[in-house]
């Protein structure tokens, strides 16, 4: 479990992320004005351009903002808060994997595939022998519901080809 | 009115309502599976049945997919529907608190009586309120837009709304990218078709709940969704809290009638413009997002009672309300209902008839949906490592079902990450989505806008609803600015001593 | 293209004699509309799916794919297997251009068309701007100028279109201003922030019955049906105007199996003419019922694409020449 990011890591966070913003309202302002206006179509005021670069200057604002104020505050200091990155990490790369072979090999194959990568990630396999007969079990009820049960609803009852 | 009800009353009327409500409940709670999909569906399955029954089914699964998107949104903190956005705010804290029983009661006869009284509106001020929608020109509905935005990124953050706004004008931002209606120019697209057609809601609004929810949670183990123990609350008790909260109720289900009836702005608006006016109200205000019953009900009772209000325009101008209901005056068309402001001239009984299905569908909806509380409870008690992959399964299905398109499933990887960032650096998600939303409302109307005060400036003084809007807009900024200073500091103190 | 030409002619002939259908799908057909439901292609599409079903003995499931003027749900009909399953909709005069608009590269030949109706627009006003005739409406356009708005759903739809050959046989510079639909833009003339639009008469029909909006002329050669009320042709004024008007039709991509495009040709004529939804559609908010396949499909749908082509070009929004792709101007 992952918690919000507190303390200098947030100071620090924030400081990026308004320099971020700050970069990209002036890079939405600058790709706005190479815009074409058809100001020959009649008026000026139609102009692709005026949208994006309203809300670029807007989010080069707030991006000020948070930063001015970011800078403001004394940088906390720092603190011995461990964030459980193993486990998101793993799972964003087994998501990834997923999601970048869908459409590419059999959706049912895949999304079973995924159900076994992600219970020999992320379930303990340690304990007693019953236990571990009765997690399998469990594990095997998830990927018949997924790779069987929920394709099959949208293929045969909502009518839609599977990727 | 009562021919109306007699000539429905039928064994085959109580069957359909029955099976489309349950199917409405069923799509609307699976993530990405929205109204306005159900709909589209549906209206292929339903072209061989008589007129009146096929729009009855239309109707049930319209409310039955709005009202399921709440217990997504309860259950899991994934709004089931755009509509339902709101209703995780404080939902969601209440079932992880062991009082998602409670929740799950209260958000349906929240429903229930917003959805009753949105049906009676329907029957009694039909065509005046669509005449009064008329009034709402360019520069109201890009006001409208920049104060949803504002309320929002308000009322999500209320301790920092700095950061509200920054992911209410970043979902602006993302609106931006494609094609243009105008002139068909494509914006950011770099000379690639799938960018050209934007970054559609669905898998983005999926993937920055559904995909970030799922990642923030790894690593938690055997830990269940809920840990504290959950307590069962009687329906009686369900109906108390109700009515000592009767004001929210009738101001959101006025608010819901307003806004469902502008047409273009559905469900997903009324109820955040609720929820930010039952919190402005709230005399408890820093209760919202922990668990508040007034937001909790603001946002369900507005949601609920937008749509018959949403129908109304459909019915008396042909012009839908929001998303679903354009796919429901299609179907009205196919079925040789001709919509438009002749109908209540021509076909009164069948705006009699609307009505009764909404009451109809609204009721079975609430009795359903209670009976279906405890079976869903249990989803709370299935360790995660079990539970994530049958949600992620949803979460790649859901957004592909919707326009079978592969880009789509990347939109919600990449908004998967954006949402992850976005949740460990304390922003709120709401309003990325609403800002995605409502990009295309701001962009046109700002547009015309200029060209309408171009042509005769004075009627920037002259738009009473417009002045109104431009005022709820600024008190939203400045209230919150002189608050925030104080509330930033209280915030870095307890960091500090953490 | 002959070759072609003598292909269909030949498949006509063959199945001509056929009543029955040859091909038996085995699963569900799925027609992409390239656009947001309730549209007029949606609405068309669905009527006639419906008559399709008992013929093909299949479901047909309508799937809206909008994004990009309807070019991403058109690629999407081209990257999937040509196996006859997957259809395209749409008009003929958005497919035939996608090319010369430098959006996607498919020219009207990649596709064996199957029309289901013609859609032309009206030219309305507002009954508070006192307009009466189309002369007034010429004569007001050149004296008020800015002050007088046509709203459309933007220069490339129908109403654009229909008001850009307006402009090119009156020889005026009428102002436009778009909005993100037909609907919105008839709203728009009906509370007075436009004044006049030239939407399908399909999107305005109920506020002209309703007495909302007035009706000038109907964009094109032929007089609009409206139930009782009938709308009398511009040419009568404007003799020299371009073709205005669209085709809503299914496309199948080259390259799918004979016998799904022998099997529709054969039952599409009958099958949508005694389709009951279309009627109904057609007459009660005027387009007209035009069930035609293969060869007769082309010869209808060419002089649109034309004046499509050459009118885009001519306004500068073409990224190449319709004559590259084979298309003389008219």
């Amino acid at each position: 479990m992952v918690s919000e990011l507190s303390g200098r890591r947030l100071h620090v966070a924030d400081l990026a992320t308004g320099s971020v913003l700050i970069l990209l309202g002036a890079a939405m302002f600058v790709a706005s004005l190479a815009m074409p206006t058809y100001a020959d179509r009649g008026t000026v005021l139609t102009a692709p351009a005026i949208f994006p670069g309203f809300i670029a200057i807007i989010l080069f604002a707030l991006g000020a903002l948070l930063t001015a104020r970011t800078l403001r505050q004394p940088a906390p200091h720092p603190t011995g808060d461990g964030l459980a990155w193993r486990p998101v990490l793993t799972g964003l790369a087994l998501m990834t994997i997923a999601i970048v072979l869908v459409g590419h090999i059999d959706f049912q194959l895949l999304i079973a595939g995924f159900c076994v990568a992600f219970a020999a990630f992320f379930v303990s396999w340690r304990g007693a022998r019953a236990e571990i007969i009765r997690k399998a079990g469990a594990m095997a009820i998830v990927i018949l519901v997924v790779a069987v049960l929920i394709p099959m609803t949208f293929q045969h009852v909502f009518l839609i080809r599977l990727p | 009115m009562i021919d109306a009800f007699l000539d429905l009353a039928s064994a085959t009327t109580l069957f359909n309502v029955l099976w489309a409500t349950l199917a409405g409940i069923v799509i609307g709670a699976l993530p990405g599976l929205t109204a306005t999909m159900g709909l589209a569906l549906m209206t292929s399955l339903t072209y061989a049945m008589a007129g009146q029954q096929a729009i009855l089914v239309l109707i049930c699964l319209y409310i039955g997919s709005i009202y399921g998107g709440s217990r997504s949104a309860i259950l899991l903190n994934i709004p089931g529907t755009p509509a339902n956005a709101a209703t995780a705010l404080d939902g969601h804290p209440m079932a992880q608190a062991g009082m998602g029983h409670r929740a799950l009661g209260l958000a349906t006869v929240a429903s229930l009586t917003g959805g009753l009284i949105g049906g009676v509106a329907l029957a009694l001020i039909a065509p005046l309120l669509a005449e009064l929608a008329l009034g709402f020109g360019s520069t109201e509905y890009f006001l409208l837009g920049i104060v949803g935005i504002v309320v929002a990124g308000r009322m999500t953050a209320a301790d920092d709304p700095l950061k509200g706004w920054i992911a209410g004008f970043l979902g602006l931002a993302i609106a931006t990218v494609g094609q243009e209606t105008m002139h068909a120019y494509p914006r950011f697209s770099y000379g690639n078709l799938d960018l050209t057609a934007g970054i559609a809601l669905i898998p983005a609004m999926v993937g920055a709940f559904g995909i970030s929810e799922l990642l923030m949670s790894l690593g938690s183990g055997k830990a269940r969704m809920v840990d504290a123990p959950m307590q069962a609350t009687p329906l009686l008790s369900n109906f108390r809290d109700m009515i000592r909260r009767k004001v929210t109720v009738i101001r959101s289900s006025f608010i819901g009638i307003a806004i469902g009836v502008i047409p273009g702005v559905g469900e997903d608006v009324a109820a955040w413009i609720s929820y930010g006016a039952a919190r402005r109200a709230s005399k408890t205000p820093d209760e919202f997002t922990k668990g508040s019953d007034d937001g909790l009900i603001a946002a369900e009772t507005a949601n609920s009672a937008a749509l018959p209000s949403a129908i109304i325009p459909a019915l008396t101008l042909a012009v839908p309300g929001s998303a679903p209901a354009a796919v429901l005056l299609a179907a009205m068309f196919i079925h040789n209902v001709r919509p438009g402001p002749m109908i209540m001239i021509e076909n009164p009984d069948f705006v009699a008839a609307v009505c009764w299905m909404v009451i109809f569908g609204t009721i079975v909806m609430a009795v359903m949906g209670l009976a279906l509380s405890r079976p869903l409870l249990l989803v709370l008690k299935v360790p995660r490592e079990f539970l994530t992959p049958v949600i992620f399964c949803l979460c790649l299905l859901g957004p592909y079902a919707l326009t079978q398109r592969i880009f789509d499933i990347y939109v919600v990887l990449a908004f998967g990450l954006l949402g992850l960032a976005m949740r460990l650096m304390r922003y709120p998600m709401a309003p990325l989505i609403l800002g995605i939303i409502l990009g295309g409302m701001v962009d046109q109307n700002l547009r015309r806008m200029l060209q309408l005060i171009d042509r005769d400036p004075t009627q920037v003084f002259t738009r009473p609803i417009a002045l109104v809007l431009v005022a709820v807009c600024l008190a939203a900024i400045f209230a919150g600015v002189r608050r925030r200073p104080r509330n930033v500091q209280v915030k870095r103190q307890q960091a500090r001593n953490q | 293209m002959i070759s072609r030409m003598i292909m269909a002619a030949l498949a006509l002939t063959v199945s001509a004699g056929v009543a029955m259908a040859d091909w038996k799908p085995e699963k569900p057909v799925t027609v992409i509309v390239p656009y947001p439901p309730g549209g007029v292609t949606d609405l068309a599409v669905r009527a006639v799916a419906a008559d399709l079903e008992p013929v093909l003995g299949q479901k047909v499931v309508v799937v809206n794919q909008p994004g990009a003027n309807g070019s991403v749900g058109t690629q999407a009909v081209l990257d999937a297997p040509k196996d006859g399953y997957t259809w395209l909709s749409g008009g003929v005069r958005d497919i035939g251009t996608y090319k010369i608009m430098g959006m996607i590269d498919t020219t009207f030949d990649d596709w064996h068309p199957f029309i289901i109706a013609s859609m032309s627009s009206v030219l309305s006003v507002n009954p508070g701007t006192e307009i009466a005739t189309v002369e007034d409406f010429i004569a007001r356009v050149k004296s008020d100028g800015d002050k007088l708005l046509i709203a459309t759903a933007g220069p490339n739809s129908s109403g654009g279109q229909g008001l850009a050959a307006i402009a090119t046989a009156a020889d005026i510079d009428p102002k436009q201003i778009v909005y993100d639909g037909g609907n919105p833009a008839i709203l728009a003339t009906v509370s007075g922030e436009a004044q006049a639009t030239t939407q399908l008469a399909l999107e305005q029909a109920e506020m002209i019955r309703a007495g909302r909006l007035t009706p000038l002329a109907a964009i094109g050669t032929t007089e609009i049906k409206l139930g009782d009320l009938s709308i009398p042709p511009i040419t009568a004024q404007l003799p020299n105007l371009p073709p205005a008007e669209n085709f809503v039709g299914i496309y199948l991509p080259d390259g799918v199996p004979q016998e799904v495009l022998d099997t529709l040709e054969a039952v599409w004529t009958e099958t949508l003419s005694g389709s009951k939804g279309l009627q109904q559609l057609c007459t009660s908010r005027g387009c007209g019922v035009k069930p035609v396949a293969g060869d007769e499909a082309m010869k209808s749908a060419n002089p649109a694409i034309a004046a499509a082509a050459w009118g885009l070009y001519d306004r500068g929004d073409a990224k190449m020449s319709p004559e590259e792709m084979g298309i003389a101007r008219p």
